[in-house]
């Protein structure tokens, strides 16, 4: 899932500034899934909000909604609606949603709530672990499904460089080497013949440095 | 159907009961309903129906014994040393494979609503929670209705159908009551309180001085991390110049509340700060079981602090 925190507080009041009517906009996908932009977020956001407007003598007018996802725009008629009868929206989705949101409604300023951080996975209870950089030319058929471009710090795709430590990478001590654990589990896979095979020079035109990327389906259209 | 005769071996417990009555002012369900059948005596004696035959096993009687917030409190005030949870458990689990399934007050997840985060599953230390066949489910027998999961849900979907004044919205009524214009020209504050901890304490001694009761207001949790962290918002904002958890220390919560609503407080007091809320307002306190001196210490001393802050907001603004 995409994974994403609050931006803190001041830095949204920043954004704010003189803005009274404030629609805060929540999302029922990913963000609501790692409790950073949901329907319980946008009810503590609408009540920090409420509390500090009060405290400055100036209140706040806001409005709250949370729709099925931000990144459809089947979903938004209702958010932008009520975007209209707002001097902006809050949007708690992550970047992908605040860009459709503010796409459909002109004349109208959407700031982001929170940070989008990585598309993760939960690795415990309150934990998330980035593990896909959507480098758009998956390699983890020949790594033992491990992400060398996402979790070796230098994304390198042959062997480890020199900073492994007993596991560890040198960037810090608590991210594992990625290599490490590629060789580990090819090891114990009984695949370790795979490692041998030399991996060419990234087709990197596939992530972002081919410019924003785009996908067509005409099946679906 | 299921055959209440397997009660049996609890006949002789039952028979123990000299409806002293102890256990009554123990229960926090009988303390918040005053009915007889709500108290241990009364389900014991329905226990007593449903063993003798005289009373048929239906949902009513189901739903009585699913009321329950498993703090063990009757069994340890009963004079006669009857084993009362072990003897509600044996007929919830009768009157479960007879079929009557009743939540009580246990939490259940509204399938409709539920984002499938399994943040809920994930928490529970009773492993009362599960994913099974697309949606999450309670197993009525090991949920023990602390209320832990309300906070994690991001979507409001896990409810407790009987709350008896501990749910959210029952708090957030009692709160707002407590601060209503002119209803108590003193309020100032709201402590919220573990039950397991400190209700039989605090009703045992008469701690509260009337001055203090007018300047706040004891709410009763169950489990501290029950309280949801729009709860302690709601509260600032209905006007409290403070909040106090109080919970049970770490080591002694049963069901990771403690921990839990800690690192709530925590994480609140970050934003609050940032707004120009003194920490000092959200306090958390931990008093160990059967100590209302304590209690009366921390909440003094957290009063002390928040007379000392002032409103937090202007009364009209609240």
């Amino acid at each position: 899932m995409i994974v994403g925190d609050w931006k803190p507080i001041e830095t949204i009041l920043d954004y704010l500034g003189e803005r009274e009517r404030i629609l805060i906009a929540g999302c029922n996908g990913c963000v609501t899934v790692c409790n950073a932009g949901g329907q319980k977020e946008v009810d503590m956001l609408a009540r920090i909000l409420d509390l500090a407007g009060k405290k400055r003598g100036r209140p706040f007018h806001i409005t709250k909604i949370t729709v099925e996802r931000q990144c459809d725009p089947e979903f938004l008629p209702e958010l932008l609606a009520l975007a209209a009868e707002h001097d902006a929206v809050l949007s708690m989705a992550c970047g992908a949603g605040v860009q459709l949101v503010a796409e459909h409604a002109p004349g109208r300023e959407v700031f982001p709530a929170i940070d989008t951080n990585f598309i993760g996975a939960v690795e415990r209870k309150g934990e998330w672990g980035e593990r896909c950089q959507a480098c758009g030319d998956c390699k983890l058929f020949v790594t033992g499904g491990i992400c060398p471009v996402t979790r070796c710090s230098k994304s390198l795709m042959n062997g480890p460089c020199g900073g492994s430590r007993d596991g560890k990478c040198e960037v810090d001590p608590e991210i594992p080497c990625a290599w490490n654990l590629i060789v580990d589990r090819l090891e114990a896979l009984g695949r370790l013949d795979q490692y041998d095979i030399i991996q060419p020079p990234a087709d990197w035109s596939k992530s972002r440095d081919g410019g924003p990327r785009k996908l067509i389906r005409k099946d679906l259209q | 159907m299921s055959d209440m005769s397997k009660l049996e071996k609890w006949k002789g417990a039952l028979n123990k009961c000299i409806r002293c009555g102890y256990c009554y002012e123990h229960c926090p369900i009988y303390k918040s309903t005053r009915w007889e059948i709500d108290s241990p005596r009364g389900k014991l004696i329905l226990l007593y129906g449903l063993l003798s035959g005289e009373i048929e096993p239906s949902e009513y009687v189901a739903g009585k014994l699913m009321e329950c917030f498993h703090c063990g409190r009757c069994q340890k005030a009963c004079s006669s040393g009857v084993p009362i949870q072990d003897v509600y458990q044996d007929a919830r689990e009768l009157l479960i494979e007879a079929g009557f399934e009743v939540p009580g007050t246990t939490s259940q997840t509204d399938a409709d609503v539920c984002a499938l985060c399994l943040n809920c599953v994930r928490m529970c230390k009773h492993e009362a929670r599960s994913f099974v066949d697309g949606r999450i489910v309670t197993d009525l027998l090991k949920c023990q209705s602390c209320g832990s999961c309300l906070d994690v849900c991001p979507k409001q979907g896990v409810t407790i159908g009987r709350g008896f004044g501990t749910n959210p919205d029952e708090l957030e009524r009692e709160v707002a009551a407590f601060f209503a214009d002119g209803r108590n020209p003193e309020a100032k504050a709201i402590v919220f309180s573990c039950g397991w901890s400190n209700y039989p304490g605090m009703q045992t001694a008469n701690y509260e001085p009337d001055a203090a009761t007018a300047e706040y207001k004891v709410l009763v949790t169950v489990c501290s991390g029950r309280i949801r962290s729009e709860t302690i918002l709601s509260t600032l904002d209905a006007g409290a110049w403070g909040v106090l958890v109080v919970s049970c220390p770490e080591e002694d919560c049963e069901h990771g509340g403690s921990p839990r609503v800690k690192a709530r407080v925590e994480a609140l007091l970050k934003p609050l700060a940032a707004i120009g809320v003194d920490p000092g307002r959200v306090q958390v306190a931990e008093v160990a079981q059967g100590n209302p001196k304590k209690f009366l210490e921390v909440t003094q001393a957290f009063m002390k602090d928040v007379r000392a802050l002032g409103p937090l907001l202007a009364r009209s603004e609240a």
